[in-house]
């Protein structure tokens, strides 16, 4: 049963091994280019010290604008392939059985309902699941160097889905909405359609809610101390000014007559602010964070599993 | 536990009704198909017939009633295993070698029911090389393979819904000498429907005529051609309406179709035992519950 699910996806899962295949190598010879460059410009421990700011003006930055394009497009890359493998191999699992009608021919044979379905599912999800942590492990070495370079955490948008256990839970709801799509619908295309949109509304809320699922944390700096930025160990997510009274100041309401030669801070002390703000959501809360994500991925592709194996029951 | 006797019949219906949503396909069907029969489901397109037969192998469930084949309820079973079904499509994947057609058969038939070098011979002998990808085949060579994976599976009972549609004379003689082969070889029963009568009168001993959504007869063929008679005469003969299948009157003659072989009174009356096509076709014509009730 195994080798005909195998036969049947032979294609689907090649094209998934090959597109995590050459994004590894893609990875890999990143991270050997920007080793390189960084020991010719004799920044290498740019990529080693996260203490080291390496943004500013000067040699460090040559490496900063050489690979921040790059630095992006493949956290992107990774980020898209991982849902792009459930769908890969689970589009036409279900859909293309009913499609062709072969489940007709399948389901007349000697294994059972819940057989042909537990194997097709197994056969599948198995490849895809390696998949994705085969690149999460292939992205967090190749783009280590990279985060240190930028400083970028691992609880900012796309720092969080190609850190800890967002990948495997990715790919799952990818897969499961597909299968489940396949076994309602009777068009390889119209699952395509249905999973890539369903899998960007599921993306978009759980971002759009994840900041907000645990309290932030608030730093709050004397404003003689304040420079213009501040390091929080977290995604900034406000700021404001106090007044004396512990008021809130909204920033688009100060600073207005500061003259192009005059000291900002001393500027906003003159418009009554004492200190400055920030609201962050803290590194701390990132593995919170990503257990009740992937843990809501888990719950919904569980649902969406359970629905493509009640409908496999009466398929025919 | 199966208390399935070999004096059974294979297949039975008792009671069967099917509805899809609002729209009743089956009402109320009632036949019983003894072991070794070989018998044609006739009934016009849209009859029901389809859908009568994937009942049998649990690939629909009956709104009411019950289906018993080989002892055992396909809607809680499944297929059951002595049974073969060919649906009429004739789903093989298309991308796959005969080969692999025959290996998936094979993993799909665990427990040593398949008989792959049985199904391997009836495919060689057709002509057909398991090199040959399953979409690159004709439509008759399609229905070979799909009859022969069937027939692999050394079943009891063989299912064939619409086996001989689309396809050439040629091919029908053909698909038709290898099931009457493996019906003279194993003995086992076979149910096949069709709405061409011409194409089952000579390989059917058994006939189940399906329309207005019931099952309108059934039944031995010879039994049921003795118990019909052709009554041809005056327009103004009397015979019996209570046993007038159909008549159909033109101009002043008329012919009917009756369930007894008394002949009407009258001169000019004559009498003859019907074709096979005759009987499904004043079957299928005569007046249904539908128009009594519309009437």
């Amino acid at each position: 049963m195994i080798w005909l699910v195998w036969r049947r996806q032979r294609a689907a899962l090649l094209l998934g091994a090959a597109l995590v295949a050459v994004t590894v190598v893609a990875l890999v010879v990143a991270r050997l280019l920007l080793e390189s460059r960084a020991a010719s410009l004799g920044d290498s421990a740019c990529l080693t010290d996260p203490a080291l700011d390496c943004t500013g003006w000067g040699r460090g930055r040559e490496l900063y604008d050489s690979f921040l394009g790059p630095h992006r497009f493949l956290q992107f890359w990774v980020w898209a392939l991982v849902p792009l493998l459930g769908l890969i191999v689970a589009a036409t699992l279900f859909a293309r059985e009913t499609e062709e009608r072969t489940v007709g021919f399948v389901l007349t044979q000697s294994v059972s309902r819940t057989r042909w379905w537990t194997t097709n599912i197994a056969t599948t999800l198995l490849p895809a699941l390696a998949g994705a942590l085969v690149l999460g492990l292939a992205a967090r070495w190749a783009l280590a160097p990279f985060e240190t370079l930028f400083q970028q955490g691992r609880i900012g948008p796309l720092g969080f889905e190609l850190h800890g256990i967002w990948l495997p839970a990715s790919v799952l709801i990818s897969f499961s909405l597909a299968a489940a799509l396949g076994t309602w619908l009777r068009s390889s295309l119209a699952v395509v359609v249905g999973t890539v949109l369903g899998w960007l509304v599921i993306f978009a809320v759980l971002v759009y809610t994840r900041y907000d699922i645990l309290p932030s944390s608030v730093q709050i700096v004397p404003i003689g101390e304040y420079d213009g930025t501040v390091d929080v160990d977290g995604l900034a997510r406000d700021m404001a000014f106090r007044g004396a009274g512990g008021e809130m100041i909204p920033p688009g309401e100060v600073g207005a007559g500061c003259g192009p030669q005059e000291n900002y801070t001393a500027c906003l002390q003159r418009d009554g602010v004492v200190a400055a703000e920030f609201e962050y959501q803290p590194e701390s809360n990132f593995w919170p964070l990503q257990l009740i994500q992937s843990g809501i991925a888990i719950v919904l592709s569980s649902v969406l599993l359970g629905s493509s194996y009640v409908r496999a029951r009466r398929l025919g | 536990m199966n208390e399935y006797e070999a004096t059974d019949p294979v297949l039975r219906y008792d009671a069967v009704s099917k509805d899809f949503g609002r729209r009743e396909a089956l009402r109320d069907c009632s036949f019983a198909l003894p072991r070794g029969r070989v018998a044609a489901l006739v009934g016009v397109n849209g009859a029901g017939k389809t859908t009568l037969l994937r009942m049998a192998v649990g690939l629909a469930r009956p709104s009411a009633g019950r289906i018993d084949v080989l002892g055992e309820d396909p809607a809680a079973t499944g297929t059951p295993a002595g049974v073969s079904y060919v649906a009429q499509d004739k789903p093989l994947y298309r991308r796959f070698q005969v080969r692999e057609m025959l290996r998936a058969a094979a993993v799909l038939n665990p427990g040593g029911r398949w008989d792959g070098a049985h199904a391997a011979s009836l495919i060689a002998d057709a002509g057909i090389g398991v090199g040959q990808r399953i979409g690159e085949l004709s439509a008759g060579q399609r229905a070979r393979v799909a009859i022969a994976l069937a027939l692999g599976r050394r079943p009891g009972l063989l299912l064939l819904d619409e086996p001989l549609a689309e396809l050439d004379p040629l091919a029908r003689r053909e698909i038709m000498g290898t099931v009457l082969a493996a019906v003279t070889e194993t003995g086992m029963t076979v149910l096949l429907s069709s709405h061409v009568v011409t194409d089952i009168e000579d390989a059917c001993d058994h006939l189940v005529v399906l329309g207005d959504r019931r099952v309108l007869l059934d039944g031995g063929i010879d039994e049921l051609l003795a118990g019909h008679r052709i009554h041809s005469g005056p327009a103004t003969s009397t015979a019996d309406n209570e046993t007038v299948v159909h008549r159909s009157t033109r101009g002043r003659h008329t012919v009917a179709l009756v369930r007894d072989h008394t002949p009407p009174a009258g001169p000019e009356a004559s009498g003859s035992t019907p074709t096979l096509e005759e009987l499904v076709v004043a079957y299928l014509h005569a007046p249904t519950s539908s128009d009594a009730e519309a009437a």
